[in-house]
């Protein structure tokens, strides 16, 4: 149970003036289980290689395997991949277009050909998934919903699909900190409820690192780094090189360390600096 | 997708082509039609492509790029075709089908209906290939402003047409991308019967229509807050002055017509 | 009577109201924004942050109370156009605001609608586009550009009406992090150099962080005002209006409740470093 991408590459508007090579020898596993933080510069590729999961772009060459399935074998069952892998886009709210939440949410499931009672049962869950309430919710249209509302519907509905891994792609762009503190909240609950496989695109380096247990690091459509986020971190130097960022936690490590003070590797997350900086003062240092 | 529409598409240059007057070229480009559906015989008709293929030359246009404007306009061209060939009344027979004759004139008459088509295509290409949409409707809105008199809307006209011009490659970079969530939740656009297709279309359309008019709210604001208060006293970057450019351009295009018009006299 | 000299912008006891909406989404605001300032206004969606900024360019008619555009009253009819051309305003979505299809031509737009002579727009539009780095696109079609250079696009269209006031209604919610940087340090720059107040409405910490004074709005009304400072390190009452503190802000915060005397109002990585510094020091 696992995705495995062999050699993709993907070259889009081939030919003509705008010739663009998007994805470059591309070979990853995406495990069962695992939260992935794929980060990258806009342009970096790695909107581009997600839509390769679940079919949705055909590979210029290489190969893509979901469970076996190849995605270019045309035997293989479009569906069958869609409801393994379900992907959110960015701004996915703009996708909404049914007259309540309830049928909105209900799209997906519908096409997939399973009865009433089931449907009725994922859109239930999916609401419960991303802390809708149903009773006061499911009538009501999507027009009407706040913005950060919307975007949990949306998600509501690639989760109604049940897949076994969701990726999502920017989920929190455009959300207000409350907002995006929520969505957060909810991809941590699936991925250790569920135990959802997650890919989470973000650009975010605070977010990924709160969250993630591997991460991806796309450049000029090549994996640039890939590995636990406490090696991708240490390369604070490589990262900055390509244009990203690295978390705060970790920027304030490197720079405490330049001063002199025993900061230990591999510091990523603020409570590991709130520690190493207690350890340095000491907990109820003097007030100075 | 976005690279099939040749139409209305600008190629950003600096050739002689593309610095002529927008007014002058709208009236050269409506005249070579003009002059192009007069022609009768395929001498004619080789004459036009040469002009054609001389002035993208000069605009250092590929005229691959021309012709790929053609191709989303292929079936209307070969409908026509085919309709002129079944009903076009002739007399020189050169099969017979059962029924049906194929005559000589009925062949020629589908070719040159198909020819002026594509040149139809091809010849606004030119324009809209060497001139920037903005250019081309500030053109169109000085050309019609005489008619502001009897009140036809003309700079509003204009500013439609760069709005929607402005908006095409959004929107259909949009259409993919609400195509492609949609997708993503197991719709299918590709199968199934007529209805069943049209039927698949709403989960595209609406969100497609409920982002345009978001669009559009935002954007009459935007333009508001830009002082945007209609046509009265406004001025433009661009000033439309006719050049030597210009006046080479309608030489040209005079000889074009007068070379068409002999050819037409000598060879009936 | 507030001195009109000093201020660029004078809202007082503001309030607006949608039509058929039962509340007001500003209610009773007082504030102004000095000449040469740089204004941060924060506040979760739906407080009425955006609102204000409509206000402030005429967009909007107060329903009650007064804004004065540099001395101007929004409310005038026949200024509206004055107040629009002192007090200029970039949007939240790059791809929404852009009106022509060649990036120099959009930013001719707001000169052309002001009957500005020709000569003078192409001088405009050259000195704006150099303003914000953009000089080399200036013949590209805006769908071809970045978010970041679309927003920087949009901003030497409201350069170009030499302004003495620039809003930016949320201008990098929808951007990257390198796009916000762009759009970040351009706005900064012109602040600096120019003179010009910058009124910018965000819902990211770090860029009210850089500000001279933030506002922050809840329910129509000034929830918090004063230094970034000042705001940011009322953590939990920053929270609780549905915002977030800079991460060092809270990592200084969360330090502290462990007992660590350390300043509760560090910002920035290099002000924590300081203070870890200082703290060792003494121990």
């Amino acid at each position: 149970m696992s995705i495995v991408i062999e050699h993709l590459n993907y070259v889009y508007m081939s030919g003509g003036p705008y010739e663009t090579h998007a994805l470059r020898d591309v070979s990853l596993t995406i495990e069962d289980g695992e939260f992935i933080g794929l980060i990258g510069h806009t342009g970096s590729g790695k909107s581009t290689l997600v839509q390769h999961l679940n079919g949705l772009l055909k590979p210029t060459s290489g190969r893509i395997l979901v469970d076996g399935l190849d995605l270019a074998d045309k035997a293989t069952d479009k569906r069958a991949i869609r409801r393994r892998v379900g992907l959110v886009f960015q701004y996915p709210e703009n996708q909404l277009f049914e007259e309540t939440v309830e049928k909105d949410i209900a799209f997906g499931p519908k096409n997939l050909g399973l009865d009433e009672q089931e449907i009725a049962r994922r859109v239930r869950e999916a609401m419960r998934k991303v802390a809708l309430d149903y009773d006061r919710l499911h009538e009501r249209s999507v027009f009407e919903l706040s913005g950060g509302q919307m975007r949990r519907v949306a998600i509501a509905g690639v989760l109604a699909m049940e897949p076994t891994t969701l990726i999502l792609d920017e989920p929190c762009a455009g959300l207000d900190p409350k907002g995006r503190e929520e969505i957060l909240a909810l991809i941590r609950n699936l991925h250790e409820e569920a135990g959802t496989t997650i890919v989470m695109v973000s650009h975010s380096m605070d977010d990924v690192a709160s969250l993630a247990e591997r991460v991806i690091v796309m450049n000029r459509g090549e994996v640039f780094m890939d590995g636990a986020p406490r090696e991708v971190f240490s390369r604070g130097e490589e990262l900055r090189g390509i244009g990203l960022d690295v978390p705060q936690a970790v920027q304030l490590a490197g720079k405490l360390r330049e001063r002199g003070f025993a900061i230990p590797e591999g510091i990523y997350r603020e409570e590991e600096i709130k520690a190493a900086i207690e350890g340095i003062l000491g907990k109820g240092a003097a007030n100075a | 997708m976005l690279n099939d529409i040749t139409l209305g598409q600008y190629f950003p240059g600096n050739s002689v082509v593309h610095r002529m007057d927008p007014r002058m070229k709208l009236i050269l480009t409506i005249l070579y039609i003009v002059g192009v559906f007069l022609i009768g015989n395929l001498p004619g008709y080789i004459i036009a492509f040469a002009f054609l293929y001389l002035v993208v030359r000069i605009a250092g246009i590929k005229f691959s790029y021309l012709l790929k404007g053609i191709r989303p306009l292929r079936f209307i061209i070969i409908f026509t075709f085919v309709l002129n060939l079944l009903f076009v009344q002739g007399e020189t027979p050169i099969v017979k089908l059962g029924f049906f004759t194929l005559t000589w004139e009925a062949l020629l008459n589908a070719t040159f209906f198909a020819l002026r088509l594509v040149f139809l295509v091809m010849g606004t290409s030119v324009l809209t290939l060497t001139t920037s949409p903005v250019q081309l409707t500030d053109g169109l809105e000085r050309l019609m402003r005489p008619l502001q008199r009897f009140h036809f809307p003309a700079h509003e006209l204009a500013m439609m047409m760069t709005i929607a011009l402005r908006f095409i490659p959004t929107l259909l970079e949009e259409t993919d991308k609400i195509q492609k969530a949609q997708m993503a939740r197991g719709a299918d656009f590709e199968t199934g019967n007529l209805i069943a297709r049209a039927k698949a279309m709403i989960p595209l359309l609406v969100p497609l229509f409920v982002s345009a008019f978001r669009r559009a709210n935002d954007l009459a604001m935007a333009m508001e807050a830009r002082c945007y208060r209609g046509g009265d006293q406004r001025t433009r970057l661009r000033e439309l002055k006719y050049t030597r450019l210009d006046a080479y351009g309608a030489a040209a295009v005079a000889v074009f017509l007068a070379v068409i018009a002999v050819e037409g006299v000598l060879l009936g | 009577m507030v001195n009109q000299e000093e201020n660029r912008i004078i809202a007082s006891n503001l309030a607006y109201a949608y039509p058929e909406a039962d509340r007001n989404a500003v209610d009773g605001v007082s504030m102004r924004v000095k000449k040469g300032e740089f204004l941060a206004i924060l506040g979760h969606n739906g407080s009425g942050k955006s609102t204000l900024a409509k206000l402030f360019n005429a967009l909007y008619v107060p329903g009650e109370g007064t804004v004065w555009v540099c001395g101007m009253d929004t409310r005038e009819d026949e200024l509206v156009f004055d107040i629009r051309q002192h007090a200029g305003m970039v949007f939240q979505n790059p791809d929404n605001q852009i009106v022509a299809t060649i990036v120099e031509e959009d930013v001719a737009f707001g000169l052309e609608n002001n009957g500005v002579p020709p000569r003078e727009i192409r001088v405009r539009i050259d000195e704006a586009l150099r303003a914000v780095n953009m000089s080399e696109y200036a013949k590209k079609a805006p769908h071809m550009l970045s978010g970041g250079q679309k927003q920087r696009v949009a901003i030497a269209g409201v350069l170009a009406m030499k302004p003495d006031v620039i809003i930016l209604d949320e201008s990098t919610a929808m951007l990257d992090p390198s796009g916000r940087a762009e759009v970040m340090s351009t706005v900064h720059r012109l602040n600096e150099e120019e003179g010009i107040s910058v009124v910018i409405i965000t819902h990211y910490m770090s860029e009210a962080a850089t500000a001279d004074y933030v506002i922050v709005m809840d329910e129509g009304k000034i929830a918090m005002s004063g230094t970034p400072r000042e705001v940011f390190t009322q953590v939990e009452r920053v929270r609780a209006l549905g915002l977030d503190v800079p991460p060092m802000t809270d990592l200084a915060d969360r330090l502290r409740k462990d007992g660590i005397g350390i300043r509760a109002d560090v910002l920035t990585v290099d002000e924590m470093v300081e203070e870890v510094c200082r703290l060792s020091s003494s121990i």
